[in-house]
């Protein structure tokens, strides 16, 4: 098992919103998959988020929001990425968000959103399929 | 790369480190006539004792004297599935916002002793980069994992109140290794007992301090600061010898990392017939050992 860098994932929950149960579970269950995963935990600003990022040299952010505010920390979240150049990370989302905010999480850059009922294997493949760089 | 790193580009920074963790020896190497000899801290202990709680806090108060301050966080990697679960961050959200700090989440890869196989190259990329004091939080430890000791000009262990008798303190491994000991979230138990305990493990040689703390308070924190760094101005090593120390090491860990890879990717058989023949593990070792000499 002495292997080399895996895919770099952080998950974060931007925002006020504490209920990290889900992010745990997909932090536990990416792991379990073979991925490193950095949980930054609750209450991170987008600031925060993108610097973690940056310093781990991430290759996929994923961000649990269920408080609401998902609009505004994602558009956040993907304007730090563009003014740090880091846009080639992949940025996919989840919790409680509405379908009809979807087209316009893509727009922004979001590649994917992962609601209540997703299973682990598409999150965990989608990644793969889609991450910049392959371990 | 190397350059915008220096010149304090972060993502230039953490490109680098990446190279590393993909096994570019090139990068490893040419990190070797940048280096400033920069000091390197030991955090180990139990986990859950508060290690990187301790870590942000010491950090912050070197911070505030404007120094650059780099941390790398070591967690276990799953002997299962290879990923791994990076956590420390969590309690470094104050210092991850200072302008002065680099913080870094490195999985062991499978190694043991407590720190991955690339952290002698990444705190190279961090002292080449200009980060004058380096923070090592080791995985948490229990009783064997020392390989801190050889890397670290300081080694703080961490332990907590209630946690086993003095034999558990007198016993061979981690509690050998430590030049002060902390006695954390010293408001939950009866931590005097603690320090006494750890006191009792002085010998006329080794005198290691033993400091109490309440890191979630900031409580003991500015002392802990100032015994590691009397600990550092104590050493006997210059500059020099720091980084040979370490470089000696660093080729440790890479023949280590190239074995281990080894034995991982073959099965017995394969691994006899190589070792008859002279190939495989053979000449690894004997490229190591061609290394060393140099």
């Amino acid at each position: 098992m002495s292997g080399k860098r895996r895919i770099r994932v952080i998950i974060a929950k931007p925002g006020l919103d504490g209920h990290d149960r889900g992010a745990k579970v997909l932090a536990r269950s990416l792991m379990e998959r073979g991925f490193d995963v950095v949980y930054t935990g609750i209450r991170q600003t987008p600031d925060d988020i993108v610097r973690a990022a940056i310093e781990e040299d991430a290759d996929v952010i994923g961000l649990s929001v269920l408080s609401g505010a998902h609009m505004y920390q994602f558009r956040r979240v993907a304007r730090l990425m563009k003014q740090n150049k880091i846009e080639d990370v992949l940025l996919i989302g989840g919790g409680i968000i509405p379908e009809s905010d979807r087209p316009k999480l893509a727009r922004i850059g979001v590649s994917a959103v992962f609601g209540p009922g997703s299973s682990i294997d598409e999150i965990s493949s989608f990644i793969t399929s889609r991450c910049r760089r392959l371990k | 790369m190397i350059e915008r790193a220096a010149s304090g580009d972060r993502k230039a920074l953490a490109r680098v480190m990446t190279e590393i963790e993909l096994g570019n020896d090139r990068i490893s190497e040419s990190l070797l006539d940048k280096l400033h000899g920069s000091f390197v801290v030991g955090i180990t202990g139990f986990p859950g004792s508060g290690k990187s709680t301790i870590i942000s806090g010491l950090a912050m108060e070197l911070i505030k004297m404007g120094q650059k301050v780099g941390v790398l966080c070591v967690d276990p990697t799953s002997p299962l599935s290879g990923g791994s679960i990076l956590g420390d961050r969590i309690r470094m959200q104050e210092l991850s916002r200072q302008t002065g700090a680099f913080i870094r989440s490195v999985p062991t890869g499978g190694k043991k002793g407590g720190l991955g196989y690339f952290t002698v190259d990444l705190i190279n990329a961090l002292d080449a980069a200009g980060y004058e004091k380096i923070f090592i939080e080791t995985v948490g430890a229990g009783q064997d994992e020392t390989d801190i000791h050889n890397i670290a000009d300081a080694v703080v262990m961490v332990t907590v109140p209630n946690l086993g008798d003095e034999v558990q303190a007198i016993k061979a491994g981690i509690m050998e290794i430590a030049d002060i000991f902390v006695v954390n979230k010293a408001d939950t138990g009866p931590a005097d007992e603690k320090v006494k305990e750890l006191l009792a493990l002085g010998t006329a040689g080794r005198m290691p301090e033993v400091i109490k703390v309440v890191a979630t308070r900031g409580e003991g924190i500015a002392g802990l600061a100032s015994a590691i760094e009397r600990r550092l101005q104590q050493s006997s090593m210059s500059r020099q010898e720091r980084i040979k120390s370490r470089l000696k090491q660093l080729v440790r860990y890479h023949v280590e990392y190239r074995l281990d890879r080894y034995l991982a990717s073959r099965d017995f058989d394969s691994m006899a017939n190589e070792l008859m023949s002279g190939g495989g593990i053979a000449q690894i070792i004997s490229r190591a050992a061609g290394e060393l000499a140099k």
